[in-house]
């Protein structure tokens, strides 16, 4: 009852936002870092998709953990959003009359475009999930069976296939750009709503946030670009790259 | 000089209200922005005219009672100043000044540029009572308060709840004036007892007069005349969160075992 009654205030909604914030955000660095396996060569990235099915898996079967990782996020994604729009109604009721011209002093770029950079991230996100992890829009999804007869894609062809096409590592790399400002203020942001912050700690809070979001942006889009760039090499014969790598 | 005014004027909380131009000559640059007002009125007073009504009363940037968006900015040009303390050298011969109320959900327009701003004294009034010593005066030096506790507290007690924090907000939220009310009892000794009652009173109330949430632009800090700083918006929250989360609402369940 205490955390509904919490929830039900502009100051629990903005926890919620915050906290489930954080979570995302650490499940992007994970992400990054599993995506810059790519440069270690072809079957590296392969064998790290189906180590994140095998985790764990005595006690969570196939892919336990992973599911378990999705819905963390599925839910963390819902609560991020639906109470950002419960903010939004709040908001807009708070402000029924705009100025002729309201001259914003300090804000930033970043902060002015939460919406419209988180509005881009969540299309991105359900195209994304579309043509990586079920294959439906990947113009020829490449997809082998595993010993257990578990179906899973080939990460590297499929990586290759598709950043090849200049445009989609172009709306990759813009994609990329959207989330590396939404993680500029959010990453500043979350400190401040929970109270972490103080004028001591300020400074630094900011630089920490840019040099996050900006780290995230250039390893997440160092991947289409190389691709792109043909700076990553085609994938040669699948067999031939695992045992090259072994 | 001469200035070009469009000033909002609203005949009462119902009309939907507009902009009206006036232009008026002989201004000088060491008048107050109110003393260019009171020109004004004067003026179409002799006209027969009913004059713009808007709210002052110290004119010396202490009461809080002064408000008015100046184009674009509560308050107008000048960094850590209230309308009363503008000059009109802060503007230039023939410039177009764009005068509107402060605008929020929660400040109802009473007429023209005044706007009823008694949702900030219920919040106030949720805070509540602090427990105070009623018999003879205390022995002064009884509470001992560190000296940046003391100056941390009489920053958050600066501020004069002009609303121009809301005003500025573009989620029209009230949060830098509740954080500076909830933090400056909250860090003495003397707020103690009622310490995280009042940070729930006063957020509820801050809720129940219609009052946006915070985005972090910080704008309420840019606009604040007594530069009042978004760290107390952040103490209020970790006051607010502990107080909804943590506290335990009453001891009664002790005391009847006891």
């Amino acid at each position: 009852m205490r955390v509904m009654s919490f929830y039900r205030t502009a100051i629990g909604k903005k926890v919620v936002v915050a906290v489930t914030g954080v979570v995302l955000f650490l499940f992007l660095i994970l992400h990054m870092a599993g995506n810059l396996k790519v440069f270690a060569g072809p079957g590296v990235i392969d064998e790290y998709a189906l180590h994140l099915r095998t985790i764990m898996e005595p006690i969570f079967g196939w892919a336990g953990v992973l599911w378990i990782t999705r819905a963390v996020l599925l839910v963390c994604v819902v609560a991020h959003i639906v109470t950002v729009f419960l903010l939004i109604k709040q908001n807009k009721r708070a402000r029924p009359q705009r100025y002729r011209r309201h001259h914003l002093q300090a804000s930033t770029i970043a902060a002015r475009l939460m919406q419209a950079s988180g509005a881009v991230i969540l299309i991105f996100v359900v195209l994304h999930i579309l043509q990586f992890t079920t294959g439906d829009i990947q113009p020829a999804p490449v997809l082998f069976v595993e010993e257990d007869g578990h179906e899973m894609a080939e990460v590297y062809r499929n990586l290759h296939a598709a950043f090849s096409m200049w445009w989609v590592a172009a709306i990759y790399i813009f994609v990329m750009a959207c989330i590396c400002i939404h993680l500029y203020h959010g990453g500043w942001s979350f400190l401040q709503t929970l109270g972490l912050d103080n004028q001591d700690r300020n400074r630094g809070f900011r630089i920490w946030a840019w040099l996050l979001s900006f780290g995230l942006f250039v390893g997440f889009s160092s991947v289409p670009f190389c691709f792109w760039t043909g700076i990553l090499p085609a994938p040669a014969d699948h067999a031939a790259d695992v045992s090259e790598t072994h | 000089m001469r200035m070009i005014l469009h000033i909002w004027r609203q005949s009462g909380p119902e009309d939907k209200g507009g902009f009206q131009r006036h232009e008026l000559d002989g201004v000088e640059e060491d008048m107050s922005f109110l003393e260019m007002l009171d020109t004004l009125n004067e003026r179409i007073i002799a006209a027969g005219d009913d004059p713009v009504t808007f709210d002052s009363d110290c004119r010396e940037g202490i009461c809080g009672a002064c408000s008015c968006v100046i184009n674009g900015r509560p308050h107008g040009p000048g960094h850590k100043s209230t309308t009363c303390q503008v000059r009109m050298r802060a503007f230039k011969d023939g410039d177009e000044i764009w005068i509107e109320p402060f605008r929020s959900g929660a400040f109802p327009i009473v007429k023209d540029l005044m706007v009823d701003r008694t949702a900030f004294d219920r919040i106030i009034e949720a805070g509540g009572y602090i427990s105070a010593h009623s018999g003879p005066k205390p022995e002064p030096n009884a509470s001992l308060v560190p000296h940046p506790v003391a100056e941390e507290a009489m920053d958050a007690a600066e501020c004069i709840g002009c609303g121009a924090c809301v005003a500025s907000c573009p989620n029209g939220a009230a949060m830098l004036f509740t954080g500076a009310k909830v933090s400056h009892l909250g860090l003495l000794p003397q707020g103690q007892p009622e310490r995280w009652k009042r940070a729930r009173t006063m957020v509820a109330q801050m809720d129940a007069e219609g009052f946006g949430a915070c985005t972090n632009y910080a704008e309420c800090q840019d606009a604040c005349p007594k530069g009042i700083s978004i760290r107390f918006i952040g103490r209020m929250n970790r006051d607010f969160m502990k107080a909804s989360l943590c506290e335990p609402d009453t001891r009664q369940g002790q005391l009847k075992a006891h």
